[in-house]
């Protein structure tokens, strides 16, 4: 139960930092000018894609990290029982 | 002596997936700042930035490995090191 609690915790929590972090990123790439205090359509756009790529981006790693652990947990079931 | 090794295994799975979840998040940020140009014309990957997604894991993880084998090299040839000064 307590475990349970503390992963959902975690979770929760890396989910935040992501999202700050995806902020972060985007705003740094997007937004230059300072002359005004709207969000230009420009910046708008370039925000609503950085999101989506960096989305894309962390789904296409996540998959890559998998299969190269599976491929190197098959290796060692495949060397273990020589 | 039963509770004590379960509660070692816990926490070496802890520590195991503490360790993934860094070991990603630095992926990621390392690949990002490599191959994601900072210029969001579209929202979808690009052919170019996929391929350099696709390689940059490959090579990230086998400098992960790498470095793992040069440190336990480097440890043990410490650990080497301080036996024969001490045994002098």
């Amino acid at each position: 139960m307590a475990q349970n609690q503390e992963q959902d915790l975690k979770q929760i929590q890396s989910f935040l930092q992501s999202y700050n972090k995806l902020s972060e990123l985007c705003f740094m790439d997007c937004i230059q000018d300072f002359t005004n205090r709207t969000i230009s359509s420009n910046e708008n756009g370039c925000v609503m894609n950085c999101a989506e790529k960096y989305l894309k981006m962390t789904q296409r790693l996540t998959l890559r990290l998998q299969e190269q652990q599976q491929v190197q947990s098959e290796g060692l079931i495949s060397a273990g029982p020589k | 002596m039963d509770a004590k090794s379960a509660q070692n295994m816990q926490i070496m799975a802890d520590l195991e997936i503490e360790m993934m979840t860094d070991l990603f998040n630095k992926l990621t940020s390392a690949c990002q700042k490599k191959c994601i140009s900072p210029k969001y014309k579209e929202g979808e990957l690009t052919k170019g930035e996929s391929v350099c997604l696709d390689r940059c894991v490959a090579k990230y993880l086998e400098i992960h490995e790498r470095i793992g084998k040069k440190l336990t090299a480097m440890s043990a040839q410490d650990e080497q090191l301080m036996t024969q000064m001490q045994s002098r």
